[in-house]
């Protein structure tokens, strides 16, 4: 066996030992990742949304100022958990991708080697089996690096990030009572200024409510198919309308006792149009007034609306469960870094078997006086 | 707390009474800082100004001013107990954009970036190191500017090479 070979095998051999007691598998990030995206967007949502809700229940400005100030200090948590994930992310990427980036290096290393030979020339180039070993092993070099940096990362950031959750979930709550608060008082005060126009509304609402039953009746006792419940309807119309009650009275009084049943029915029949002529009057009338107020009001129905709408939201928009959900995907990702993780047998044999081929052809180059 | 059972109330005195409790509890919450009994009684009173009848208007008036002073009073609350925390949570984001920083870095470090930079750097003073020799005959100024960049970039990558990254 000539010496190349052997010091090559050697290599391997060395190599794979290494390989056997470290950990390649870098964890999954992107449930963190996901965690932090979600976490930070609805922070930053429900804080926009108080700052505008208190805004438009017209607070006044020196404590809207207060509110950002104090407010700063949680976007600036929030930035940091962010950039803190993007750095997690970046270095898993670069464990990943130890290849390229080792490929990268050394083609910025032939740019230079080009460069020098333009001057000096007669600079060997380098040889293609050592750039190709060179990729291969920093593809686990690189994973182990990163994994490494990884799990420190995460143990070093772990009690700031469990701290920063109390708190943001605690300041998460309080930007909910202050939302909730805003979304009140809007409500408040849109009510409180719509008093004279909803009570208007209601009252001529009530009133032809009231109307639409006695005109029902009206025109049931008129209809001769309604023959056997007739009087039944009558007695209802005159509960109904004292004043179509009274009036008959006084004009069947008026008639006399001897009236017949005919004359008695002309009577009440007289006095049931000219009352249901008020009543259709009336209707229209009502039904003008709402007519007239209706944008007003519709505008006012509007308002509260979505007002109501933004409060009912309230309570799922601020839950803190988004916070819990991205502290507990954090323990997660350090206990996944705490197991001691071994290189897979068919992961091994790969990078073994690709490192044997590479270091034969460096034997066999150098046997054939090639380098 | 209990809840004013609006539909009960038929005169004034009993509307007048309702709004009594209320502001009693508003008090309250005030007093106790109960952030959640203060907005029950701020809904309350919303229901007290929408449901009251027409006659009982200028209690309308007593219910509003009471609503916006529990409004003011719980962001008040809100204010002093987000300052609380200022402190700690200051603490806690400076070391998480260590771990942070430091994590970018290694990520840099691990793909060769500040060794690649350099190279390309000195990749790019080699070349006008080339140009300069093509153009020897007439040195001035601006190419002796070159030649000192050139040198210092190839003393870079002898440190980058000789040093891990």
């Amino acid at each position: 066996m000539k010496v190349s070979t052997l010091r090559a095998k050697s290599f391997v051999v060395l190599l794979a030992l290494s390989l056997l007691t470290s950990c390649t598998q870098l964890p999954d990030l992107k449930p963190f990742a996901d965690a932090t995206t979600r976490m930070a967007g609805a922070m930053r949502q429900g804080y926009a949304q108080t700052e505008g809700l208190l805004i438009r229940a017209e607070l006044d400005s020196p404590r809207i100022d207060a509110l950002r100030a104090r407010w700063d200090s949680t976007k600036k948590a929030i930035n940091a958990i962010v950039a803190y994930s993007d750095a997690l992310a970046a270095l898993a990427d670069a464990g990943n991708k130890g290849e390229e980036s080792a490929g990268a290096l050394i083609a910025s290393l032939e740019g230079v080697q080009t460069a020098v030979g333009a001057l000096l020339p007669g600079i060997p180039n380098i040889p293609a089996t050592v750039t190709t070993v060179f990729r291969k092993i920093n593809g686990v070099v690189a994973k182990l690096r990163a994994r490494k940096a990884l799990k420190e990362a995460v143990n070093d950031a772990d009690e700031a990030l469990n701290a920063t959750a109390t708190i943001l979930s605690l300041n998460f709550q309080e930007l909910a009572r202050l939302n909730r608060a805003a979304g009140q008082e809007i409500l408040n005060k849109l009510e409180f200024d719509n008093n004279t126009l909803r009570d208007y509304h209601d009252a001529l609402t009530a009133e032809k409510n009231q109307i639409t039953p006695i005109l029902t009746k009206m025109l049931a006792y008129q209809n001769k198919d309604n023959e056997s419940t007739r009087p039944t309807i009558f007695s209802d119309l005159r509960n109904a309308d004292p004043a179509f009650a009274s009036d008959l009275d006084a004009a069947t009084q008026a008639l006399g006792a001897g009236a017949t049943a005919a004359q008695t029915e002309a009577l009440t029949l007289t006095l049931l149009r000219r009352r249901q002529q008020h009543w259709d009057e009336r209707v229209l009338y009502l039904q003008g007034e709402l007519n007239r107020i209706a944008p007003e009001y519709d505008a006012y129905q509007a308002k509260k609306d979505e007002i109501k709408e933004v409060i009912k939201n309230n309570g799922p928009a601020f839950s803190s469960t988004v916070i819990e959900t991205w502290a507990s995907t954090h323990s997660g990702l350090k206990s996944a870094l705490a197991k001691k993780q071994r290189v897979t047998v068919l992961e091994l044999t790969s990078v073994v078997n690709e490192l044997i081929e590479i270091a034969e052809s460096v034997g066999k180059e150098k046997a054939n006086g090639k380098d | 707390m209990a809840k004013i059972n609006f539909d009960a109330l038929k005169t004034v005195d009993d509307w007048s009474g309702a709004l009594d409790t209320l502001i009693a509890e508003g008090k309250a919450a005030t007093r106790d800082n109960d952030s959640d009994k203060r907005l029950d009684v701020q809904a309350q009173l919303t229901d007290f100004i929408t449901r009251s009848p027409s006659f009982a208007a200028p209690l309308d008036e007593v219910a509003r001013a009471a609503a916006r002073d529990l409004f003011i009073e719980q962001v008040d609350a809100s204010l002093a107990a987000l300052a609380l925390r200022d402190a700690d949570l200051k603490k806690a984001t400076e070391l998480l954009k260590g771990v942070a920083a430091k994590a970018d870095a290694d990520a840099k470090s691990i793909q060769f970036k500040k060794v690649i930079d350099i190279l390309d750097r000195s990749k790019a003073a080699l070349d006008e190191l080339k140009k300069l020799e093509e153009t020897l005959a007439a040195p001035n100024l601006d190419l002796l500017r070159k030649i000192k960049a050139a040198n210092a970039s190839i003393e870079e990558v002898m440190k980058a090479v000789t040093k891990p990254a």
